[in-house]
């Protein structure tokens, strides 16, 4: 079988930071080849760079035999290359068919769209996917799976014979996704269509693929065909990085009271039926992929977001948080995982991070603030958790990935809380500021606090929680005590369909 | 650790430093082209004179500005609070009673533009310009647009006045400036709607009341709005629907020479001072050498469009060091 | 759920989602409050339904209407163009300064056009170079040409057309004056524009999703410049035809005039919050609704200064209900 797509030792940086290094991919006609990993393993970048968005600073894309060079994404087409985007750009004031046609529809020598004619190639072009809808239906009033298959609609309604399709079932339902799934295998068979299939929920994949290549930390892991794939193998591929047993941080000491219980949490199709109990003195990995409805549920605790059924309890009290602040006051704090758009004030000093929260405790009368009094807190923080460079007013866009890591971590613990919610605590951060950021943790766990760590590191939850629990789009698939937990006993959970509890 | 030298070196960076080299600049400039003409008492008191209700509400625009958003009203609730005030005193309500009345009176329209940003999620621009609208409208429905004048003296003394030769109302705009400036610096309250205005969705789940916040912040600049609108009515001795047309793009050009970003979490009111300043200066400057006094407008519309270019200049430099 | 993907046609119309209907439904709401005022105040006002008054209560808002149109596609496309406030008595003097001056009519209307278009062009070009809101941008400007419009006319009217204008000045073309004509023709123009070109119909997608668009082989910067030279040149018809309307040209004139322009635009139903919505029909519901409204509290025998009052309440409510309406929230 003929390559279609050949890449070769493609690399790309972003302001010095390589995101893609030294990458290798090649694809096959006709197969449907999915790309997968974690947030930030350099997916998109690399589907970017297929589709001309971005050009790569070394390597070669090779098109059928012949070497390609993009001037822009406009210049896709040009290579039969058509991708379906995450985001859907359908303007939902036009017809399915306005939608479908954009950019080539049937005009008169005035510019005058022909709605008839417009209709009628719409209509033909959907008949001949295999589609049945009504190409004369406002786009707006479509789900967004229809909406979904009308972008795919549109985009193969040019002559292409390469498709990208970047996540897109994220925001499908699973009839949908089966729906869209024999779409596409429908379309190859009648015509010759390669597609790329970028994603992370591995089911999908397996259901999909012809072959699948993983990605991680912006370099290839490895390619397995078919007959060679399982859920195991491709998330070992995914995530698999080794785990030091002698490293491991358990609790010393028996879990308090407790103290923060989630009783069959619901929100729609993100997360259901969600409950565990957290005690002091103890951490509670909440393990999942992405997409699994971990973060989800924790806004929802803490007032962020919609919670639709189930009540969370707090020292006993039964609690509805309207907003985030109600949570911090009352002394839960989520550490978020998003830490330069939501984490940290990037622009303003360290002092001024670190005290954020807790700006109330440096108020003197008439809310004058009381500048030692943050200098010290700053100062005793850097010290606590070794922040480098110590430097009270440099800004925090200007500390490196770990250290900012520290001063997120620094402002919630000056509001002194109990129960601190943790969400992936070390993604991009160097391994010794991950050692220390785990060192950390444990440490506060051992002086009282209750701590939940989100993470979809599994090394780094076998480490560090006493219990964890699994989570998989949206469900919950067990909770269990780790006592000698390996990697795949978790796996086992989290994919098989009889929930373990423990 | 390096300290205070950081803390103070935010009032006295590049900026401010430029604006005053900027300010001598045109000084002497001006010195020499009309020689015992510009530098002399009577017209720096002038420019004072003219500066300090564009002081006034460059002080509210920069609050509103640190957090992210902008006020469209200020001019409006400047004739607002100056009718509201004659009006009161006219029919006979002590002067301090009226007076406070149409401050607060201010400081509610604010409250009301802060709410429709903050609760409604209307975007500050078009909440600002329909309250402009309504209350622009509402001064000449209620005046149909004639004077309020005769105004006793205890009233025009509030600007008129003067201690040691300085006007009252150069006194009250400065005083307020400077208790801005110190009070952004050294209050908990304004720290905080600099984070705000930095990262909304970082406030939010810092725990800061990042709503009641922009309420309190636009509240704010409604104050001082109603401020100058007593101390407007009072110079001129009379209160009018007309006053303070187009003051709100003044105020903003000064803040943003001054260092505000309209982007928010960036501002200081040293920075805001010698924008006003500038804008005053080179105003007079154009006045002085002959040129239409009307064309202050297209000066402050001008300067604010400079304004932004430099930031732009100056930001695509510091995107580049920072990659 | 299985609902959705049964999409035998038949079905579809359950499908309907609740944006797009409703939507629609502001657009009924509207008609329907339209016709509630008129059968009130002809009840309560004698004479309020009569052609003339009509005429009038329609002709004091042409100005706006004409604004409005090119109003309509900015804010389709997600920006906003308050400059059209300076524009339009800017081209109105200049008008007025080159007829005095013996520049032939067709010509002078030319000259203006293109003027107003470098200003629409330069409005893009600081957007675009400054990465700053455009609301900035053009509040600088419209501030520049209200300075620049005192200065030209040093405050003064400017008046005295030559004789060729005045003989065309108050003419009417099937019962219509010629800015309500030219008002009628472009709001035409624009409707069928907006469903059936090509081009102007990109603003949905432009509007909607900008990087999509760029994605979808949009030229999306060129199609910017379009979007803020259309609006410049629409605001520079208003100022010619100012001085049809009036018979002299003032630096005074558009006082508010964007804010009036902008509340027509948002009452008809363009959301002011996400790009991508938004009608030539609503528009023009919506400057009729205005119209109607200021024209009822004018007949009422309340002050004319009533107008800026209303304006403002119409728009601060009309974008709270109508983003309510169609159930749009910020984006979390």
């Amino acid at each position: 079988m003929r390559n279609i797509l050949e890449m070769e030792n493609i690399s790309i940086s972003f302001g010095g930071v390589e995101v893609l290094h030294d990458v290798s991919f090649n694809v096959r006609r006709g197969e449907i080849h999915s790309l997968i990993g974690e947030n930030g393993a350099g997916k998109s970048t690399l589907m970017k760079i297929i589709s001309g968005v971005y050009i790569p600073d070394r390597g070669t894309i090779r098109k059928d035999g012949a070497q390609i060079r993009f001037h822009g994404p406009l210049d896709a087409f040009a290579h039969k290359i058509g991708i379906v985007h995450q985001e859907l750009s359908i303007a939902g004031n036009l017809t399915v068919a306005q939608n479908m046609l954009v950019g080539r529809e049937p005009v008169n020598k005035l510019g005058f769209i022909n709605d008839k004619k417009l209709l009628e190639i719409a209509e033909r072009e959907l008949r001949e996917l295999g589609i049945s809808l009504d190409p004369s239906v406002k786009a707006g009033t479509l789900s967004v799976g229809m909406q979904q298959v009308v972008e795919i609609a549109k985009v193969l309604a040019k002559d292409i014979d390469l498709l990208i399709m970047d996540e897109p079932t994220s925001s499908l339902s699973e009839r949908e996704i089966a729906h869209l799934f024999s779409l596409l295998r429908s379309i190859r068979e009648k015509r010759d269509l390669t597609v790329i299939f970028i994603s992370h929920k591995l089911s999908e994949v397996m259901e999909l693929s012809d072959r699948a290549t993983a990605l991680r930390d912006g370099s290839m892991v490895g390619t397995v065909e078919r007959q060679d794939m399982s859920i195991d193998k491709l998330i070992s591929m995914m995530i698999g990085r080794e785990l030091d047993y002698n490293d491991i941080l358990l609790s010393s000491k028996a879990p308090g009271e407790t103290i923060l219980s989630a009783r069959g949490l619901c929100a729609g199709k993100k997360f259901c039926d969600i409950s565990f109990d957290l005690h002091p003195h103890e951490i509670l990995g909440v393990f999942g992929l992405i997409g699994a409805g971990r973060t989800e549920t924790i806004l929802a605790m803490i007032g962020m977001e919609h919670l639709e059924s189930g009540e969370v309890l707090y020292g006993g009290q039964k609690v509805s948080f309207r907003s985030p602040r109600q949570a911090v006051r009352s002394g839960i704090y989520y550490v978020t995982e998003n830490r330069k758009e939501m984490g940290l004030f990037l622009t303003k000093s360290l002092t001024d991070n670190v005290a954020a929260s807790s700006i109330k405790d440096y108020e003197k009368t008439f809310g004058v603030l009381d500048f030692r009094a943050m200098e010290t807190i700053g100062r005793e923080y850097i010290q606590k958790l070794n922040i480098q460079p110590p430097h009270l007013h440099k800004n925090a866009v200007n500390f490196s990935g770990g250290n900012q890591q520290k001063i997120l971590l620094a402002k919630s613990l000056a509001t002194k809380p109990k129960v601190l919610i943790v969400d992936e605590p070390t993604r991009g951060v160097d391994i010794g500021a991950k050692t220390m950021i785990h060192k950390i943790l444990r440490q506060l766990a051992e002086e009282g606090m209750a701590i939940l760590m989100i993470s979809s590191e599994l090394p780094e939850i076998l480490k560090l929680s006493d219990r964890v629990l699994v989570m998989h789009e949206g469900e919950q698939k067990g909770i269990v005590a780790n006592r000698g937990l390996e990697e795949k006993d978790v796996m086992t959970i989290a994919f098989n369909k009889e929930a373990g509890n423990e | 650790m390096n300290d205070k030298r950081a803390s103070l070196g935010k009032y006295f960076d590049g900026r401010v430093v430029t604006l005053v080299l900027l300010v001598a600049a045109i000084t002497i400039l001006m010195s020499m082209l009309l020689p015992g003409k510009f530098f002399t008492a009577s017209n720096f008191s002038g420019i004072f004179t003219s500066l300090a209700f564009d002081l006034l509400l460059s002080c509210g625009m920069t609050v509103v500005l640190i957090l992210g958003g902008v006020d469209l009203s200020v001019g409006a609730v400047v004739a607002f609070s100056g009718i509201l005030s004659t009006t009161l005193i006219q029919k006979g309500v002590p002067v301090v009673p009226s007076v406070l009345a149409a401050m607060a009176a201010g400081a509610a329209v604010g409250c009301v533009n802060g709410v429709l940003v903050a609760r409604a999620g209307l975007a500050p621009f078009i909440a600002t310009l329909g309250t402009n609208s309504i209350v622009r409208g509402a001064c000449y429905v209620a005046t149909s647009g004639y004077l309020i004048s005769g105004l006793p003296e205890s009233f025009t003394n509030i600007s008129r006045a003067s201690i040691f030769g300085v006007p009252m109302m150069i006194l009250i705009s400065l005083l307020c400036a400077t208790g801005l400036a110190v009070c952004l610096f050294k209050l908990s309250l304004f720290k905080q709607m600099f984070l705000i205005g930095t990262s909304p969705s970082t406030a939010l789940l810092s725990g800061i009341p990042a709503a009641r916040l922009k309420i309190v912040g636009y509240g704010i600049s409604g104050l001082f709005a109603g401020l100058t609108g007593v101390l407007m009515s009072s110079r001129y001795g009379m209160g009018f629907a007309g006053y303070a047309v187009g003051f709100e793009s003044r105020a903003i050009a000064a803040a943003v020479i001054g260092g505000a970003v309209m982007a928010g979490g960036e501002g200081n009111m040293v920075g805001t001072m010698l924008g006003v300043m500038v804008v005053a200066i080179v105003n007079n400057a154009f006045i002085m050498l002959n040129g239409p006094a009307e064309a202050q407008y297209a000066i402050s519309g001008v300067m604010l469009i400079a304004a932004l270019v430099v930031d732009r200049l100056k930001g695509k430099r510091k995107r580049k060091e920072r990659v | 759920m299985s609902k959705r993907w049964s999409i035998a046609p038949g079905e579809r119309l359950r499908d309907v989602s609740q944006r797009m209907r409703k939507t629609d439904i502001q657009i009924w709401v509207i008609l329907g409050l339209i016709a509630v005022i008129f059968v009130g105040m002809s009840a309560a006002v004698p004479n309020y339904a009569s052609l003339l008054n009509l005429k009038i209560m329609l002709g004091n808002y042409v100005l706006e209407g004409i604004m409005a149109l090119g109003m309509t596609l900015v804010i389709i496309s997600g920006g906003i163009d308050l400059s059209v406030a300076g524009v339009m008595p800017f081209t109105a003097i200049l008008f007025a300064y080159m007829l005095k001056g013996g520049i032939p009519i067709p010509a002078a209307m030319v000259l203006i056009l293109l003027t107003a278009a470098g200003i629409g062009f330069f409005n893009d070009f600081l957007i675009q170079w400054l990465d700053v809101h455009p609301f900035v941008i053009t509040l600088a400007v419209q501030l520049i040409l209200k300075g620049v419009n005192v200065v030209i006319t040093s405050g003064n009217v400017v008046s005295g057309f030559p004789e060729a204008f005045t003989n065309i000045m108050f003419l009417e073309v099937f019962g219509l004056s010629i800015p309500m004509l030219v008002l009628v023709v472009l709001a035409v123009f624009y409707f069928i524009m907006l469903r059936k070109n090509r081009y102007f119909r990109m603003v949905y997608f432009v509007g909607g999703n900008p990087t999509a668009a760029e994605l979808s082989g949009i030229h999306t910067k060129r199609f910017f410049r379009f979007v803020y030279v259309q609006s410049a040149v629409l605001a520079g018809v208003a100022g010619i035809m100012a001085c049809f309307v009036y018979g002299s040209a003032n630096a005074s004139y558009g006082t508010n005039i964007e804010t009036r322009v902008i509340t027509a635009v948002a009452i008809g139903g363009s959301s002011m919050i996400h790009g991508g919505i938004g009608s030539i029909a609503g528009t023009v519901l919506g400057l009729i609704f205005v119209a109607l409204i200021n024209g009822s509290f004018i007949m009422s025998g309340l002050s004319t200064y009533y107008q800026d009052v209303v304006t403002g309440v119409l728009l601060v409510f009309a974008v709270v209900f109508s983003e309510r309406l169609k159930g749009i929230k910020r984006k979390t």
